[in-house]
């Protein structure tokens, strides 16, 4: 049986090495929260406000996030996608929060905030 | 004490002068008139006949519509005279292509042809999004073709949605020459559902003071905008400066709470993305 060249055991290791690094990039890949979600905020005022006091209904979804893809027209990605939505009705002062059955404190409050002050980011 | 009135003496007239003097004074009165029409710029803007709420006839006959009330302020703020020019899509088309009018009143998708085929003014003063549209006493959620298997859905006719609806739903679906039917329809409770664009909806909702409500959207909201001729970049600018303008005075808001009870400017959908 021949050896390996030392070429094919360089090439084989890297291979090896990308390998692991997609599978390990894969397996730990968090999203990390939208930057407007890591920062202080003061809620708008009263008379500012889109709903001042809305009726909010929270939907917990096993298609959340192709719901939110769907309405929103942000599609999912490996490496980008819609953690949870809202939708309001003006001029019924209702508001509905949509996320998928696992979600964070963050997205929850992103999206109540969405409910009294309406778009208030890109 | 009354003074006398001075009565002037009359100036003895033969008829060629006073031929002469009229023949002036008529020409002087023309002039008049012209130069105060031509102190007003007129712009021709076509309509859509039949499209309410945003363009259509009302019972004098008298076209009306949010459409028509956007464009009266616009044209106000740009300072020119609005000429409407009501007619079917395609004669519309046409006529802004030949130059025969200056830009379409009504918002057009822009979709990837009608791209090709105008320009677009930014930024959209309306936001058009499919969404359900439930009874008052209706509390179930419905955000999905998959929410609605068994349950009957009332769409508008020939269109793309009674397609998709029909795929998924098959016999459930009821179709409607006129979406205001469907609307009825439901709010005697004879239908689940309906699906329709959340701001005919809500016209049709206000008008007839239907027992039903706009609930979940179905799709993103729809990209669109005011068409003009393919490469008018002075008419354009013009139009969209005129839309901020209208936007941040509040003018619009006030045009909108009159049609819809709400300001449709503003976004109905929000998310929190991650990445």
């Amino acid at each position: 049986m021949r050896a390996p060249s030392k070429r094919s055991t360089v090439r084989t290791l890297a291979s090896m090495a990308l390998g692991c690094l997609v599978m390990a990039l894969t397996a730990c890949q968090t999203f990390q929260p939208p930057a407007v979600d890591q920062v202080r905020f003061t809620p708008a005022a009263l008379p500012k406000r889109n709903i001042p006091e809305p009726k909010i209904k929270y939907l917990v979804r096993q298609d959340g996030y192709e719901y939110c893809a769907r309405i929103t027209g942000i599609p999912v990605t490996p490496t980008s996608r819609p953690m949870a939505c809202a939708f309001w009705n003006t001029r019924r002062k209702e508001c509905t929060i949509v996320t998928p059955v696992e979600t964070g404190y963050n997205y929850l409050g992103h999206e109540l905030r969405h409910c009294f002050e309406g778009g208030f980011h890109d | 004490m009354i003074d006398r009135e001075i009565v002037p003496r009359a100036l003895p007239v033969t008829r060629r002068t006073w031929i002469a003097q009229a023949a002036s004074a008529l020409w002087a009165s023309f002039s008049f008139v012209q130069a105060v029409a031509q102190s007003t710029e007129s712009v021709s803007v076509g309509f859509l006949n039949h499209y309410p709420p945003f363009s259509f006839r009302d019972p004098d006959g008298t076209l009306t519509g949010f459409d028509l009330d956007v464009m009266q302020r616009l044209c106000a703020i740009m300072g020119v005279r609005l000429v409407q020019v009501p007619e079917g899509m395609a004669t519309l088309s046409q006529k802004l292509r030949g130059g025969q009018i200056d830009w379409i009143g009504n918002q057009l998708l822009a979709t990837p042809e009608n791209r090709r085929e105008f320009d677009f003014v930014r930024p959209s003063y309306a936001s058009i999004q499919l969404t359900s549209v439930q009874h008052e006493d209706d509390n179930r959620d419905f955000l999905s073709l998959d929410d609605l298997v068994g349950k009957k859905l009332g769409v508008l006719a020939q269109t793309g949605v009674e397609d998709q609806a029909r795929g998924a739903l098959g016999k459930s679906v009821v179709a409607y020459a006129r979406i205001e039917d469907a609307l009825k329809d439901l709010a005697a409770k004879k239908l689940d559902a309906v699906l329709e664009e959340n701001l005919i909806a809500e016209y049709y909702i206000e008008r007839d003071a239907l027992p039903v409500k706009v609930t979940a959207p179905f799709a993103s909201p729809v990209p669109v905008g005011l068409a003009v001729r393919k490469g008018q970049r002075e008419m354009q600018a013009k139009l969209s400066e005129a839309v901020k303008t209208m936007l941040k005075d509040g003018s619009l808001k006030a045009i909108s709470e009159k049609w819809f009870g709400y300001d449709v400017s503003r976004a109905r959908v929000g998310h929190a993305l991650s990445s």
